[in-house]
C-alpha cells in the first residue's frame, strides 16, 4: 500500500510540475513569500535599531535634564518603548495599529501612542505583504487552486475508471493526492520557517527565543494547511464537477478567512462591548474625585492620610514630622490613582478576555481564528502582549513616581524650593520589559491549539472516509 | 474468463439489464451491439464493479466481482470510450504510471516495446499525450492492458470517433490480443467492426440480450438485417 501511495504521489507531483498553471502559481507564491520575508526582516531590523536608539535617547534626555523639583520631573515624565519580538517577522498582528510608546508621567496612566499605521497613508489599510498574510490567506488559496480538481478531473477525463481498474483503491488515491499537496505545501512551509528560525536566532539578542515556541507556531500553521488539504480532498471527492468543487472551496475559504473573523468580531464586540473613551475617562475621574490626590491637602482622604502619618511618627502636627509631608502625600496619591487606573484597565482587560473567549469558541467554526490568535500570541503581536507591556509600564510608572516623590519626602523638609539633579535622575532604574515566558504564552493558547488539532483530525477522517465513496462517472 | 449469471440491474422501476447470461472464454472477442440505452455499458460497468447488480452475478476468472473486487481487478483491463489519459505526460509516462498501479514492474525498454507493439509510432512514445489523436490514446490504452498482463479486456465503444484507418488498426490489435488468449468484451455500435473482429456477437435491446451468435457464421449483410429487424420490433 505504501508503495502504491508513493507511486501516486510521485505521479501527482510530476503532473503539478508539468502543468504551467501550477508552476506559475507556485512561483508567484514563492516569490511573494521570499519578498514578504525580506520586507519583514528589513522592517524588524529597522524597528529594532530605532528601538535601541530611542531607548538610549530617552535615557540621555532623562539623565541630562536640568535641576528641578523631582515632582516637576515626574510631571515631565519619561517614555518607555515597546520592544519587538523576533517572531514578529512572521506575524505583525495588531502591531501596526497599536502604540509603541507610553509616556509615563505623574498622576495619569496614559495609553501607548505612535503607531505605525498613523505614519502611513490610508492605503496602509489595504494591508502589508507579510509572511503572516501569505501563510493565512495565500497558501490556503494556493492549495485550493492546486487541488480543487483532484478527483473531479479524474472523473471528467474518465481516468478514475482506469485507475480503479488498474487496482488502485480510492483510499490509496486519496492519500496519494493528499501527500502530493502536502509535499508542495511543506516545501513552502519549510522554507519560511527554516529561514525564520535561522534569522530570528541570529537577530534575537533582546530575547531568548524558545524552540518550543517556534515549533508551536510553525506546527499550528502546518496543521492549518493540513486542514485545507483535507477539505480539498473531501470537497473534490464529493463534488460533481471541477467547477462546483472550486466554487465550494472558495466559499469555504471566504467564510474561514474573510467572513468568520468579521462576524465574530462584531459578535464579540456586541456581547462584551468596551466603554467609549469618554465613559472610560469619566469612570476614572469619578473614582479619583474622592480619593487621594497628591496636590490636594484638604479633602477627607488627605486628612485621613495625614492622621495616619502623624500617628505612625507619633507627632501632633505636620511641622513636627521628620520628613516632608507633601512628598509622602504625592507618593501615596500616586499609588491611589494608579489603583484606580488598574481597576479600570483591568475591567477593559476582562472585557477583552471575554471577547477572546468568543473568538476561541468560534474557532470551532473557523480554524483560521484559532491560528491567527496562536500566531499573534506567540509572535507577541496580540492584545495580550500589548496589555502585558502596558501593565509593566504602569508598574514602572508607579515605582518611578514613588522614587521621585519619596526623594522629596526625605530631602525637602524645611527647604523652600527643593530641587534635585543628575544624581537622582541617574539613580532611577531604567525600564526593562520582562518578556512573558514561552510556557505561559503556550498555556494561554492551548485551547486554540487543541481546536486546530481537532479540526485537522476530523477533517482528515472526513476526507479519507468520503474518498472511499467516490462515485465513478 | 468473463461470465454473467442472471445478471440484473434496476434503477428504481427502470430495468437497465435483465437476466443477462453470457460467457467470454479466453481468446474470444465478444461484441455487444445495441442502440444507446440497450444495456451494453451497464454490462461493462457491472463487470468492472463500478455499479452493483440488483441480482445475479458477474464473475471474472470464476470469481465474483462484488465479493472480491480487488482480486478480480487483477485479471481485467479496461478502455473507456473517450480515453483522455494525462495530457501533460508522455504516452510512455502514462503507461509507466498505470502499470505501476497494477503492481507490474517493467523496465523502460519493455514499456517502450509494449507501446510499439500497440502500434504507437516510435517518435510519439515520449511526446506529451496532449498532442495525441484519439487513436493514439487508444493504443496507449492497449499497451496498459498488455503491461498489466490482463486476462480480460473490457472496451466501451473503443472505435467511436476513430477514422477508418485507426479503426482498422485497432481491430488488428484486438485480433492480436485475442490470439494471445485474452478474453475481450466490447460494447460497440459498429456492426462492421463487430463482424470483422468479434468471435461472438450479442444484440441487446432495452437491457436484454436478444440474440447471440458466432460471428464467423454470419455475414455482415445478414447481421445488419437481423440487427435492424430486432431494433424495429
Amino acid at each position: 500500500m505504501t508503495n502504491m501511495i508513493a507511486h501516486i504521489t510521485k505521479h501527482e507531483l510530476t503532473r503539478y510540475l508539468r502543468d504551467g498553471r501550477s508552476r506559475t502559481l507556485l512561483l508567484v507564491v514563492f516569490v511573494a513569500l521570499v519578498a514578504s520575508l525580506v520586507l519583514s526582516l528589513r522592517d524588524y531590523q529597522l524597528t529594532s535599531l530605532q528601538y535601541e536608539q530611542n531607548l538610549e535617547q530617552v535615557r540621555v534626555n532623562w539623565e541630562q535634564q536640568s535641576e528641578k523639583d523631582p515632582h516637576d520631573a515626574a510631571h515631565d515624565g519619561t517614555y518607555v518603548i515597546k520592544p519587538l519580538h523576533p517572531l514578529a517577522i512572521i506575524d505583525k498582528g495588531i502591531q501596526p495599529f497599536s502604540g509603541k510608546v507610553v509616556h509615563l508621567g505623574a498622576h495619569e496612566r496614559k495609553q501607548s501612542t505612535l503607531n505605525e499605521a498613523k505614519d502611513q497613508s490610508g492605503v496602509f489599510r489595504f494591508g502589508e505583504l507579510t509572511p503572516g498574510f501569505i501563510l493565512t490567506y495565500v497558501i490556503p488559496l494556493l492549495l485550493i487552486f492546486l487541488g480543487f480538481n483532484a478527483f473531479t478531473e479524474e472523473n471528467e477525463k474518465q481516468t478514475l475508471r482506469l485507475l480503479l481498474v488498474q487496482g488502485a483503491t480510492r483510499r490509496e488515491l486519496a492519500l496519494g493526492k493528499w501527500l502530493a499537496l502536502f509535499v508542495q505545501m511543506l516545501a513552502l512551509w519549510f522554507l519560511l520557517f527554516t529561514v525564520t528560525l535561522v534569522v530570528t536566532f541570529f537577530f534575537a539578542d533582546q530575547v531568548r527565543l524558545s524552540l518550543l515556541e517556534v515549533l508551536s507556531l510553525s506546527g499550528s500553521y502546518l496543521l492549518f494547511f493540513i486542514i485545507f488539504i483535507n477539505l480539498i480532498i473531501w470537497v473534490s471527492s464529493r463534488a460533481s464537477s471541477s467547477g462546483s468543487s472550486l466554487t465550494s472551496l472558495i466559499t469555504i475559504w471566504i467564510i474561514f478567512t474573510l467572513i468568520a473573523p468579521k462576524v465574530v468580531t462584531n459578535l464579540a464586540g456586541s456581547m462584551y462591548p468596551f466603554p467609549t473613551l469618554q465613559t472610560f475617562q469619566e469612570n476614572i475621574n469619578r473614582d479619583q474625585e474622592n480619593g487621594l490626590n497628591g496636590h490636594n491637602f484638604w479633602n477627607d482622604a488627605a486628612q485621613d492620610f495625614e492622621n495616619e502619618v502623624l500617628a505612625e511618627y507619633g507627632v501632633e502636627s505636620i511641622e513636627e514630622l521628620p520628613v516632608e509631608f507633601g512628598g509622602l502625600l504625592l507618593a501615596e496619591g500616586e499609588k491611589y490613582e494608579s489603583e484606580v487606573y488598574t481597576k479600570h484597565f483591568d475591567l477593559l482587560q476582562s472585557q477583552y478576555n471575554k471577547q477572546r473567549g468568543v473568538y476561541q469558541w468560534s474557532s470551532l467554526l473557523s480554524p483560521m481564528l484559532a491560528v491567527r490568535f496562536v500566531s499573534m500570541g506567540i509572535s507577541r503581536t496580540d492584545y495580550g502582549f500589548q496589555w502585558h507591556f502596558e501593565d509593566q509600564a504602569e508598574q514602572y510608572r508607579v515605582e518611578f513616581n514613588t522614587a521621585l516623590n519619596m526623594n522629596i519626602a526625605e530631602n525637602a523638609k524645611g527647604i523652600d524650593r527643593y530641587t534635585a539633579g543628575t544624581e537622582l535622575w541617574a539613580g532611577i532604574q531604567e525600564f526593562n520589559y520582562e518578556w512573558q515566558q514561552a510556557n505561559e504564552i503556550l498555556q494561554g493558547h492551548l485551547q486554540e491549539m487543541l481546536i486546530i488539532l481537532l479540526w485537522a483530525v476530523i477533517s482528515f477522517v472526513l476526507a479519507i472516509f468520503s474518498s472511499r465513496k467516490i462515485k465513478v462517472a | 474468463m468473463l461470465e454473467s449469471i442472471n445478471l440484473n440491474k434496476k434503477y428504481g422501476d427502470l430495468a437497465a439489464l435483465t437476466d443477462l447470461n453470457l460467457s467470454v472464454a479466453p481468446g474470444d472477442v465478444y461484441c455487444l451491439l445495441g442502440a444507446n440505452g440497450a444495456g451494453k455499458s451497464t454490462t461493462i460497468n457491472l463487470f468492472l464493479n463500478f455499479i452493483e447488480p440488483t441480482s445475479g452475478e458477474a464473475r471474472v476468472n470464476g470469481i465474483s466481482v462484488v465479493d472480491h473486487p480487488v482480486e478480480t481487478k487483477k485479471y481485467i483491463a479496461y478502455i473507456p470510450e473517450n480515453l483522455i489519459l494525462y495530457p501533460d505526460l508522455s504516452g510512455f509516462e502514462n503507461l509507466s504510471y498505470f502499470s505501476g498501479l497494477a503492481d507490474k514492474s517493467h523496465d523502460r525498454r519493455h514499456l517502450e516495446l509494449l507501446l510499439e507493439k500497440s502500434s504507437l509510432q516510435k517518435e510519439a512514445i515520449h511526446r506529451r499525450v496532449s498532442g495525441y489523436s484519439k487513436g493514439m490514446r487508444q493504443k496507449v490504452g492497449i499497451s496498459i492492458a498488455l503491461a498489466k498482463e490482463a486476462k480480460a479486456l473490457l472496451l466501451d465503444e473503443p472505435t467511436s470517433g476513430l477514422d477508418p484507418k485507426a479503426s482498422n488498426e485497432f481491430s488488428d490489435l484486438l485480433k492480436t490480443l485475442s490470439a494471445d488468449g485474452i478474453a475481450v468484451l466490447m460494447a460497440t455500435h459498429d456492426l462492421f467492426r463487430a463482424q470483422d473482429t468479434g468471435s461472438h456477437i450479442g444484440i441487446m435491446k432495452r437491457g436484454r440480450l436478444l440474440e447471440s451468435f458466432n460471428a464467423q457464421e454470419v455475414s455482415l449483410q445478414a447481421l445488419e438485417k437481423n440487427y435492424l429487424e430486432l431494433m424495429n420490433d
